[in-house]
């Protein structure tokens, strides 16, 4: 008899075919992507492309197929979603806090902003900081302030539209700081004191940064200070930088309140402030543990970002958002650029945030259509076997070197799952919110892509830095030389290693900045869920006595979460490492596996 | 006088080549490109009458590693700017500029570019042309 067991997973769906009798041998295993939310109809599409994947593998057609196998797909979906927590402030300043490549000269200039035009009629002595718009070449810009100058003008510094501030700077007779490139130069309100900064090669400006030197600079009260402090935070890192003061009256500052969520448990309910933080709600989460629901403060950032979650919910289940309950819950602190108002180059300063993955059981995933449905196209018998989890671990039972008792993680897409099973076979098993999309929205959010496919790449490839037209260094260290040049627009810039080829990454981010965010996001999300999952399928909750872990899954082929994994858990003493499904899978097929063995002896 | 060594090191400086009788105003562009960046230009004589093979000279004579060549017909019509790297193969410069792609903006940017080569900079895109590096749409076709 021949049988295609297959898996519909959140994110990919696969397919393993094995001919069974009294014994059984597999014949092939195929992959693609799943189409359409997991358990629903349009899962038949790509039900069907990977049996005929699989079949095709082994020169043969679905016909010859005796029965197609579902898995008894686990009712669970996965959201995320992230609210900056942090009071969002208006300041009474305006900004340029960019980070041009080449600014002229160096120091620190204060004075009232003029218009280049006028400067031969501003009063000598009083300081002055030129706004040269893009009328004004650098020679002609040069000329008007140098005659300035000579007629006793104090000027301190510029702000330049166009990019030449080198130019500038070395055609003047007295040096001063410039600031150039700003693109919206007709935005800097003129006759308002201003303060400006450039640092010297390879160095970040240190007044402009510090709240308290801006106070000092403009005599700012502490309440002042207290607004000001967005803006000297933005500034941090940067090369240069200005900060004007702008008239009262457009002081303005809003405050949202970040709210409370009660957690619901079976047996308790705790309420946290989501102002404390990822690690408060995880805490009073582990308290009401198993948890049943999850309530919020209406008209509050945390209301928004559960009904966001909820409806996204009720609409790929196609249920009332009444029904939706939150089931678990991943929180993680993230970083989350937050434009900040006055700034005149499109400024971000990094507000705090709560990242949050949720998990919600849906009432009915409606299999049996599925099931009907594809007999229907395919004329071949179909059938939904066991449960899911069991599968996953009969499947995990087949890596060389494992035995039971043996507890599996399966790291996927939307969702983590542990499950074990015990020497007398019993099985325990445990889904928790948070996986692969998650780390893909906090690299996303963490960085300002704001491009999720450029996310998830930085998320599955290593990264290296074109260093010239014939080399680049890869994040590990190691050179690699080219025969031919590289694409020129690769030279300089920060590469991902995809398997088309290297992509440049154009945003201005260095390697190590992103490296950083990326190994964080999966430390928070992976290695967490990885420890809380094992915890609570582990006998008496201690990970101590699980002897063998396999990881399965496809975040189990990424290049280092696997690692991380190993050294979070190399303290608790199991012997970890990915799966090999069959000896030749890997960690992909498990429960595809499972499926074909549970029919063994059939 | 002082010693050998010391005679044969030159000014590390990006080696501008110019052929026929260019105008100023563009040599001038590409030379403030250079100088916006911070990286010094001298201007050197050239017995060769292709652009390209000009720019290959000048950048292997050049302590850096990159030249520049300009080629003017008669009259002071442009006929090629040209960026080339030491290491490149001579008939493959990075960027050609034709005539139709002059402009000072273009020029300016290509000045810059030089610059960025020797200093691991990432290219300055041309705004216009967001496929591309440079003020050099078509160079890839150029390049093979």
């Amino acid at each position: 008899m021949l049988i295609a067991g297959v898996d519909i997973g959140n994110n990919s769906t696969e397919v393993a075919v094995a001919r069974i009798g009294g014994d059984i041998q597999f014949l092939s295993s195929a992959l693609v992507r799943t189409i359409g939310l997991k358990g629903t109809l349009r899962n038949a599409m790509c039900v069907i492309d990977a049996v005929d994947k699989a079949m095709a593998a082994v020169s043969m057609t679905r016909n010859d197929l005796d029965l197609i196998l579902l898995n008894k797909a686990t009712p669970v979906i996965g959201d995320v979603a992230m609210e900056t927590i942090t009071e969002t402030v208006i300041t009474e300043s305006a900004m340029i806090g960019h980070n041009p490549d080449t600014p002229g000269g160096l120091g620190l200039g204060q004075g009232v902003t003029v218009d280049i035009r006028d400067l031969t009629q501003t009063a000598p002595g009083a300081p002055c900081i030129a706004v040269i718009d893009g009328g004004v070449d650098f020679t002609q810009a040069a000329e008007m302030i140098n005659a300035a100058v000579a007629k006793g003008v104090k000027i301190t510094g510029a702000i330049v539209k166009k990019d030449d501030g080198v130019l500038i700077y070395n055609r003047l007779t007295s040096p001063i700081p410039i600031v150039d490139e700003v693109q919206h130069i007709d935005k800097v309100p003129l006759g308002m004191p201003a303060a400006l900064e450039v640092a010297r090669v390879g160095r970040s400006i240190e007044k402009l940064s510090n709240p308290y030197d801006i106070a000092t600079l403009f005599e700012l009260s502490p309440e002042e200070t207290r607004q000001i402090t967005p803006i000297a935070r933005a500034l941090t890192g940067n090369r240069s930088g200005v900060v004007i003061k702008t008239p009262k009256g457009d002081v303005q500052e809003r405050r949202i309140p970040a709210g409370t969520i009660t957690l619901v448990g079976e047996t308790a309910k705790e309420t946290v402030d989501v102002e404390l933080g990822a690690d408060a709600i995880m805490e009073k989460l582990a308290r009401v543990a198993p948890l049943k629901e999850i309530q919020s403060q209406p008209g509050t950032n945390a209301h928004g970002m559960f009904e966001r979650v909820r409806t996204v919910m009720a609409e790929l289940t196609d249920q009332p958002v009444s029904l939706i309950k939150i089931q678990d819950v991943l929180a993680v602190n993230t970083l989350q650029p937050q434009h900040v108002l006055g700034g005149l180059a499109g400024e971000f300063t990094r507000g705090t945030a709560v990242g949050l993955a949720a998990m919600v059981m849906t009432q009915n995933i409606p299999m049996q259509r599925l099931a009907a449905k594809l007999k229907e196209e395919t004329g071949v018998e179909v059938e939904i076997g066991g449960v899911e989890a069991e599968m996953a671990i009969t499947g995990a039972l087949t890596t060389p070197g494992a035995e039971a008792p043996l507890a599996i993680l399966d790291l996927g897409g939307g969702s983590t799952d542990a499950s074990i099973i015990h020497r007398d076979g019993t099985v325990k098993s445990i889904h928790m919110a948070g996986a692969g999309d998650m780390v893909t929205m906090l690299i996303n959010t963490e960085l300002g892509l704001d491009d999720p496919d450029l996310a998830e790449d930085i998320k599955r490839y290593p990264l290296a830095k074109v260093e010239t037209l014939f080399h680049m260094r890869h994040e590990t260290g190691a050179v690699e030389f080219f025969d031919a040049h590289l694409d020129p627009s690769l030279f300089g810039r920060v590469a991902i290693l995809g398997e088309n080829g290297p992509i440049p990454i154009m945003h201005d981010l260095n390697l190590n900045q992103i490296v950083n965010v990326r190994r964080k996001a999966k430390e928070k999300v992976f290695v967490r869920n990885a420890l809380r999952a094992l915890e609570q399928v582990a006998p008496g909750g201690n990970i101590r006595l699980i002897d063998f872990v396999a990881l399965v899954g496809g975040s189990a082929l990424d290049f280092e979460i696997p690692e991380m994994i190993a050294d979070a858990l190399a303290e608790y003493g199991p012997v970890l490492g990915k799966g090999n499904i069959r000896g030749c899978e890997g960690p992909r097929n498990a429960v595809a596996t499972g499926l074909c063995l549970s029919r063994k002896g059939c | 006088m002082g010693s050998p060594l010391l005679q044969v090191a030159q000014k590390p400086a990006v080696y501008l080549v110019v052929l026929g009788e260019a105008p100023d105003w563009f040599v001038q562009a590409l030379e403030n490109g250079l100088e916006e960046e911070g990286i010094p230009c001298e201007k050197r004589d050239s017995q060769e009458n292709d652009a390209i093979l000009a720019a290959s000279q000048a950048a292997k004579a050049s302590r850096i590693n990159v030249g520049l060549s300009v080629k003017a017909a008669a009259g002071g019509a442009i006929t090629g700017v040209v960026l080339h790297h030491r290491d490149l193969p001579e008939k493959r410069p990075l960027f050609h500029l034709t005539w139709e792609e002059v402009s000072q903006e273009s020029l300016y940017r290509l000045g810059r570019n030089a610059a960025r080569l020797v200093k691991g900079n990432p290219f300055i895109m041309d705004p216009a042309d967001t496929a591309g590096p440079c003020g050099d749409s078509g160079t890839k076709d150029k390049l093979n």
